[in-house]
């Protein structure tokens, strides 16, 4: 019994001594007084930072009811000050721990994205597993504003789903962006773009921003954000039309690999071959179709996808951001070229000439090959 | 040390005088001791109806069958022209080698000795002016009939299970086990009650240092009665401070008999309709009398499907607790959205919530229990459906915690054994409040020391986590988790320290 006693003080001092509670532990919250937060924007409003933060359509009660999303904005000088206003501003306790969509405005990348990537590891809510999308010509606010009753939220989950399928662009993660940045010195973002579709503002994917280190170098549309996902050779998906003669067809990536080879002469990286083989897929043609109509479907596509290709690296050499990590292919290729041209890498990956070969294969096709 | 153990080392407060009554053997004494009691009967009968030749039947109404005193001893007694004519000095070892035609006749010459014989159902002879007597055994066999195992009912099996006769459990024991290895060893324990404990071993495959370990604790028992199991349990066990149970048992003579072929020891006593297999290692609590007789996958499924069920009934509560209360940002989002929206409207803390319900469904359970039958299942039904239902409508709890706590419930039920579950429902408790002090923290630190205080339990020698532990000695050869095929189980159970491992070619 006496020993039982002793231990039980020793615990006892030894957790007071420690200062063992609320700052080390975990502390109690009740779900039911939570607004869940899902969306998160940033935009920099002079030396101020505009904080807009979004729940998503709410569900009230056990009988299914809804209500709209809470949307709350905060301008001070940084995002936990914003954070702590907004949270006196509502009868709710705000809980980040949901966040899976961080938009950052224009001006935010303009200015740098490093302190909400550093807020991002950091916080105990939030998680660096949250999807970063940027903004063009808008604001975080107006995007996220621009969710109505549904919330941003649900759009940008669809978008990431459609991602995840491989039917829409890609969706890097804050840890992947961070990543990038630390290692390669650039990064990219997917771009949204307000819309006007008859009366109605709609929120599209419209390429990519692309970062050098922490800061907005150039945003990539169209082709080239296709040379760019074709480039980083994963979850790539896109949609061709294919005319030949009098002839359609319709041909869909379904996916892409990049083979890098670098030539080297007396230590010198002299020229940089990259073979990107490209799988797709025939969506629609006019029956019948013969083996050399198909041959010149994937001449063409070849043509198309390289020149996309070229287009993307050109833009990407002329800014200095290897974002596609072109580096990190030249070394896994040939190591020990590698190690003489490391430290000279950002000024030979804006010089070295870039030799683009594309294999297209049509492994599949639906209706009859005659 | 703990808290509870039996104190040691202070002597006997409570001495047992021996012998119990120092007095000459004599029906006039033996009538002394039992007197005032309605059932202790005399009866004086002349041998062959000679009145010079008279000796004394005496015996306890209930206890002697009366078919087999009239027959065997009055019978004989009253109509062998024999016993008149023989000299009076041989008369004694007539009636002790076969005058009298019962199975046994024994010489007992202190009063002791038969007060005890005529408590178990012996009747005794007196011849005048003999300072000895003979008690012959004609105890009455007036028994519940073995019925079906109602805690262990059996699907695919024997239908047979133990009843309060320790003789007719015995008999069942040598009936499934016709080897003359079985060893049934006999202690008589409690002052008062005279209970006949029964140790059953094979010899040559039990270890014999087990068996020695319990018939030295049986010795040491000195209580007035065995009427309940703890009068057994809790003075052979080696820790008390525990709700884990150490002593496993079992209704069903197959179970009870398949231990003994791996090695361990039985226990019986008269009046308890049950058996122990000693020493009880964790897995024996999680076996059924089933898992021999279904195919090795569905056993091995089902044995599996009850570990998994202890750690739901033990960790879902303070699970909930923990990530509803401190980690929220652990549960998928959707859940957490009708988890918010449920908890919206009701006034009370998760933490209240699930301990309220966790009480509220102990208390239940005892109602159901204590009541009879029809009116328990009425009140689990009222209790369980209608109140829950009316609790939730009345935002007064919400459904989350409701179904955590009632699969916690249920999946307790899955234990074979009801000891080993009552322990994991107080651990339960007590990880809640731990995860509601500090959420995982709390819920990690629970699991620890639950983990620790399993790890110093010792049953007999044997560590209590012996299948998973190492430094046994022996090794089974085969996981305790999943059942094996059975002829790859060719080794006895490892942590018994058997004499003979293998039990097949």
């Amino acid at each position: 019994m006496k020993r039982c006693l002793v231990v039980g003080m020793t615990v006892l001092s030894i957790g007071l001594l420690t200062a063992c509670g609320r700052a080390s532990l975990p502390y109690a919250r009740e779900m039911g007084d939570m607004a869940l937060m899902r969306t998160m924007g940033i935009d920099m409003e002079g030396e101020q930072m505009a904080v807009t933060i979004s729940t998503g359509r709410r569900a009230v009660g056990l009988k299914g009811d809804t209500e709209p999303p809470l949307i709350m904005s905060s301008t001070q000088s940084s995002i936990s000050e914003a954070c702590f206003v907004m949270q006196g501003m509502s009868d709710s306790y705000l809980f980040y721990g949901y966040v899976d969509q961080f938009i950052l405005g224009e001006t935010a990348v303009q200015a740098g994205i490093f302190p909400v990537l550093d807020y991002l590891a950091r916080n105990v809510e939030l998680g660096l597993g949250t999807k970063l999308w940027a903004t063009k010509e808008m604001s975080a606010r107006t995007a996220i504003q621009t969710g109505g009753e549904e919330g941003l939220e649900q759009k940008l989950s669809v978008l990431q789903t459609e991602n995840e399928i491989g039917v829409a662009g890609l969706t890097p993660t804050a840890m992947e962006v961070f990543q990038a940045i630390l290692e390669h010195g650039s990064a990219y973002l997917p771009v949204l773009e307000l819309v006007q579709q008859g009366e109605e503002q709609r929120l599209i994917e419209a390429g990519y921003a692309v970062l050098k280190e922490d800061h907005l170098q150039g945003y990539l549309y169209g082709e080239q954000a296709r040379g760019l996902e074709l480039l980083e050779g994963r979850d790539v998906s896109d949609i061709l039309q294919v005319q030949w003669g009098q002839k359609n067809a319709v041909v869909q990536i379904t996916g892409a690999s990049n083979a890098y080879a670098p030539k080297y002469e007396n230590g010198e990286l002299k020229e940089l071959q990259l073979h990107c083989r490209i799988a797709a897929e025939l969506l629609e043609f006019e029956s019948p179709i013969q083996q050399e109509d198909v041959d010149q479907i994937q001449k063409i596509v070849e043509q198309e996808e390289q020149k996309r290709m070229e287009l993307t690296l050109q833009r990407l050499q002329d800014w200095g951001t290897d974002c596609v990590t072109v580096g990190s292919q030249v070394e896994m290729a040939a190591p020990e070229g590698w190690v003489r041209i490391e430290q000279d890498w950002e000024r030979i990956f804006q010089e070295i000439p870039v030799e683009v070969t594309v294999q297209v294969t049509i492994s599949r096709a639906f209706g009859d090959l005659a | 040390m703990g808290i509870f153990q039996p104190e040691q080392g202070k002597g006997h407060p409570h001495p047992l005088k021996k012998p119990q009554f120092d007095l000459p053997l004599n029906e006039q004494n033996l009538s002394h001791v039992f007197e005032n009691c309605a059932d202790y009967m005399v009866r004086t009968v002349y041998l062959y109806g000679d009145s010079q030749r008279q000796v004394t039947v005496c015996y306890l109404l209930g206890m002697a069958r009366n078919e087999r005193l009239s027959d065997y001893i009055l019978r004989p007694l009253a109509q062998d022209a024999q016993l008149s004519q023989i000299p009076k000095e041989q008369l004694f070892s007539h009636l002790q080698y076969g005058a009298l035609y019962n199975l046994a006749a024994t010489k007992r010459t202190s009063l002791d000795e038969v007060v005890d014989d005529l408590i178990m159902g012996c009747c005794v002879l007196f011849l005048p002016g003999e300072t000895a007597a003979l008690t012959y055994p004609v105890v009455t066999e007036e028994k519940r009939s073995v019925g079906e195992p109602e805690n262990e009912p059996a699907l695919k099996g024997v239908r047979e299970s133990f009843v309060e006769s320790i003789r007719t459990n015995t008999s069942m024991v040598r009936r499934h086990l016709k080897a003359p290895t079985l060893k049934i060893q006999e202690y008589i324990v409690g002052r008062q009650s005279k209970t006949q404990v029964d140790i059953l071993y094979l010899d040559g495959i039990a270890d014999q240092e087990l068996v020695e370990k319990i018939k030295n604790r049986l010795n040491h028992i000195d209580i007035d009665g065995v009427e309940a199991t703890g009068n057994i349990e809790e003075y052979l066990v080696d820790h008390l401070n525990t709700p884990f149970p150490t002593m496993p048992f079992t209704q069903r003579p197959d179970r009870f008999c398949q231990a003994l072929l791996e090695g361990r020891v039985g226990l019986m006593a008269d009046g308890l309709p049950l058996a122990w297999m000693l020493p009880g290692t964790i897995d024996q609590f999680f076996k059924t009398g089933q898992d021999r007789a279904f195919h090795w996958l569905a056993a091995s499924a089902l044995n599996l499907i009850r570990w998994l069920c202890a750690c739901i009934t033990l960790l879902l509560p303070g699970l909930y607790i923990a990530v509803v209360t401190f980690h929220p940002e652990t549960i998928p989002v959707k859940l957490a959205l009708s988890i918010v929206a449920a908890k919206q409207e009701v006034p009370f803390s998760t933490v209240f919530e699930v301990l309220i319900m966790l009480l509220a469904f102990e208390v239940l359970q005892e109602a159901g229990l204590r009541l009879p039958t029809p009116i328990g299942a009425t009140v689990s039904i009222l209790g369980g459906l209608v109140v829950g239902n009316a609790a939730v409508d009345a935002h007064i709890v919400s459904p989350a915690v409701l179904i955590a706590v009632a699969i916690a419930g249920v999946a307790g039920y899955t234990m074979p054994s009801q000891d080993f579950a009552s322990a994991l429902r107080l651990w339960r408790f007590l990880l809640a409040i731990l995860s509601s002090l500090a959420g995982f923290f709390g819920l990690a630190a629970g699991c620890g020391a639950l983990i620790y205080h399993l790890s110093s339990l010792e049953t007999f020698g044997v560590p209590y986590l012996a299948p998973f532990t190492t430094g046994i000695g022996n090794q089974t050869h085969h996981s305790h988790i999943i059942r094996p095929p059975l002829p790859r189980m060719k080794w006895r159970d490892g942590a018994q320290h058997t004499k003979n491992r293998r039990n097949q070619r």
